[in-house]
């Protein structure tokens, strides 16, 4: 994939705890990364919402049982 | 990475039918997975399972481009499931990949609708403590 550059705003406390923990090198692909993840979280929520729209909701007990199994962390 | 820490849910391709098709159980398994932070990946190989050139892919499509990773396979990668395929017995290449890839990013849960193959190459591979298998 190519990169661009973009001029932008954000919070500093988070700008200088990021820098912290990945450095100065490291910031781009942290950040690059973050929003690769919301990104994915926001196309499945699309993808939620169109399989409930097309097949109705999932059922509660559906869910639960899912909730509660046992998943490696 | 908070993800690589929170770990994976890999699709295998009865995980993407069974998503396309609307099974509510792989759909309670994608919400859980986004609540807690754990990418949703299929193993690029899955495609030559639910890809036929047969039917309509709409619905396939929609799930693989709602998934952030087409994880490719890597030539260390396939060599890994080789031997899960060896030594587990299984037949399908594609279930051996799905397990390999499992592995290899720690701790992992596999959608799948053939737990049993699944279930044996993750015991092949020792990590049946870090994989867990749903059944859809």
């Amino acid at each position: 994939m190519s990169t661009t550059k973009v001029s932008t705003t954000l919070t500093e406390e988070r700008v200088v705890e990021a820098k912290a923990r990945v450095g100065e090198r490291g910031f781009s692909r942290y950040l690059d990364e973050a929003l690769a993840r919301q990104l994915q979280f926001d196309r499945l929520a699309d993808l939620e919402q169109q399989l409930e729209a097309e097949f109705g909701p999932i059922p509660q007990a559906v869910q639960q049982q899912v909730d509660v199994m046992e998943w490696p962390r | 990475m908070t993800t690589a820490q929170a770990g994976r849910v890999i699709l295998d391709s009865g995980g993407v039918s069974a998503l396309a098709e609307g099974n509510a159980r792989a759909r309670a398994v994608v919400v859980r997975a986004r609540r807690e932070g754990r990418l949703v990946v299929i193993p690029a190989p899955v495609l030559t399972e639910v890809y036929t050139g047969r039917h309509d892919h709409a619905g396939i499509d929609r799930v693989i481009n709602a998934v952030d990773m087409l994880v490719e396979t890597s030539p260390e990668r396939a060599k890994q499931a080789g031997v899960l395929r060896t030594r587990s017995g299984v037949l399908s290449v594609v279930d051996a990949i799905v397990v390999a890839e499992a592995v290899a990013a720690l701790p992992a849960i596999i959608v799948t609708s053939d737990p049993d193959d699944i279930k044996a190459l993750v015991d092949a591979a020792q990590a049946a403590d870090r994989v867990a298998i749903v059944a859809v």
